[in-house]
């Protein structure tokens, strides 16, 4: 590359004799506080962030899932929900409940219903009533038929066989094709 | 009869694996106490499934312990488990409550991500127990009850034979029982403190959230009774009625949300 000869090299000029035109105060000052947030935000941007991956998660992607039995099993489900409320737990909660239960409160010793209410309505959980899958003992020789603890629609006879299981009828599930809501017992309008 | 109820309970379970609407399901029993929320264990790394060790277990390794299971909710999954329940049960592992537990260790047990037992599953037992380097971890460590406590995020009732919280103590079993405190059978010490804590807690709550009040104690045979299925039902199941608070379980109305 050439040396710039003395005379192309640029020359101090006195400030007197600068350019005419000068940016306003007022202009300047928005520049600069432009400048500047335009730093900050590119900062903020580029540094990695811990906090990032927790404050992005959608809580309602993720989901408890508890089951009830009977009554016990129904109350120890809720407690845990109550616990899990406490302690400031974000993700979705399901309870599986006996088919055969309804929410309708009858008289004040209807716990069953009286939980199922508490657990839709004070702890937010989704409610699932099934009719149950159950197993038999299939040992060679014997046959064990378990008494249900309620009734259920589907058991055709009870003639002794090797071994019989119903089926799962869950209502309600809806099978993730795109991201819709699931229609839960709790959300007739879903 | 007396043996439906763990049936169900086993079976009923694996519902869980039928949410595919959801990413991720932590699959609870509710035999519990939850101490802290678990909310982290749905960001873990992908996996089929996530469990802990039964740490208690005699046998190497500790199978999977289907009391807190993490998993991805699969169609599949629920029709395999279908089909191997289409096929019965051993008569024998049906009755003993842990065929759910058998099935989840036969499908995931080479290949579910291991949760650490400390403190996704302290066992309300290992407050009697002496020796407590499987739980910690490390021979080294010094064990510190409260500590362990504090730290704790879900505790499982089993101190077999002794019943399940909801049962009230045998009065000649809970002397024999208790934490011993260091083979002193008198005074009191840390781990019988907060082990007698974490019952009148569960029962407190029960009073207060179910308005239901304990199960009567069963008959005590001794910490060797003559027939684990004599005593398993008494101290295990859930069918027993329970006697009931006065008044109505209510939704606290300033903690109604909107659905």
């Amino acid at each position: 590359m050439r040396r710039r000869r003395s005379d192309e090299l640029p020359r101090y000029v006195n400030p007197s004799e600068g350019p005419s035109f000068r940016w306003p105060r007022r202009n300047r000052l928005i520049a600069s506080v432009g400048a500047v947030f335009l730093l900050c935000l590119y900062w903020s941007r580029s540094s990695p962030s811990n906090g990032d991956a927790v404050h992005a998660v959608n809580w309602m992607n993720y989901a408890y899932s508890l089951y009830a039995i009977d009554q016990a099993t129904l109350c120890h489900a809720v407690m845990v929900f109550d616990a899990l409320e406490r302690h400031g737990s974000k993700a979705d909660r399901i309870l599986w409940y006996p088919k055969k239960w309804d929410l309708v409160v009858s008289d004040s010793r209807d716990r069953n219903s009286q939980l199922l209410q508490v657990a839709l309505k004070q702890y937010r959980v989704k409610l699932q009533p099934i009719d149950l899958l159950m197993v038999e003992g299939k040992t060679e020789g014997t046959w064990s038929m378990p008494s249900c603890s309620f009734p259920s629609s589907r058991l055709e006879s009870r003639q002794p066989r090797r071994w019989k299981v119903h089926s799962v009828q869950a209502e309600g599930v809806f099978l993730a094709g795109g991201r819709r809501a699931p229609c839960f017992t709790s959300q007739r309008n879903c | 009869m007396s043996y439906t109820g763990s049936w169900d309970r086993s079976v009923t379970k694996f519902m869980a694996w039928s949410l595919v609407y959801y990413d991720r399901v932590i699959a609870l029993d509710s035999d519990i106490t939850v101490l802290q929320s678990l909310d982290e264990l749905f960001l873990l790394p992908q996996t089929a499934i996530a469990m802990p060790r039964a740490y208690w277990y005699d046998t190497r390794p500790w199978p999977l312990m289907s009391l807190l299971m993490v998993i991805k909710p699969d169609l599949k999954e629920l029709n395999n488990f279908k089909k191997v329940m289409s096929g019965g049960g051993d008569d024998a592992l049906v009755r003993t409550s842990f065929f759910d537990m058998e099935m989840v260790n036969d499908r995931f047990a080479d290949s579910a991500l291991i949760l650490p037992h400390r403190p996704y599953a302290l066992l309300s037992g290992e407050f009697r127990r002496h020796n407590h380097t499987e739980y910690l971890g490390s021979p080294e460590e010094k064990w510190d009850a409260r500590s362990v406590y504090n730290e704790a995020k879900l505790v499982y009732f089993s101190d077999w034979p002794l019943p399940k919280p909801w049962i009230m103590w045998p009065h000649e079993g809970l002397s024999e029982m208790q934490p011993d405190c260091g083979g002193s059978h008198e005074g009191t010490c840390e781990e019988r403190v907060i082990w007698k804590g974490l019952y009148e807690d569960f029962r407190a709550r029960r009073k207060d959230v179910c308005k239901l009040l304990s199960v009567p104690a069963p008959d005590w045979h001794g910490a060797k009774p003559a027939s684990h299925e004599v005593t398993a039902n008494t101290t295990e199941g859930t069918g027993h009625e329970a006697p009931q608070v006065e008044g109505k379980v209510e939704v606290e109305r300033a903690k109604v949300h909107d659905t």
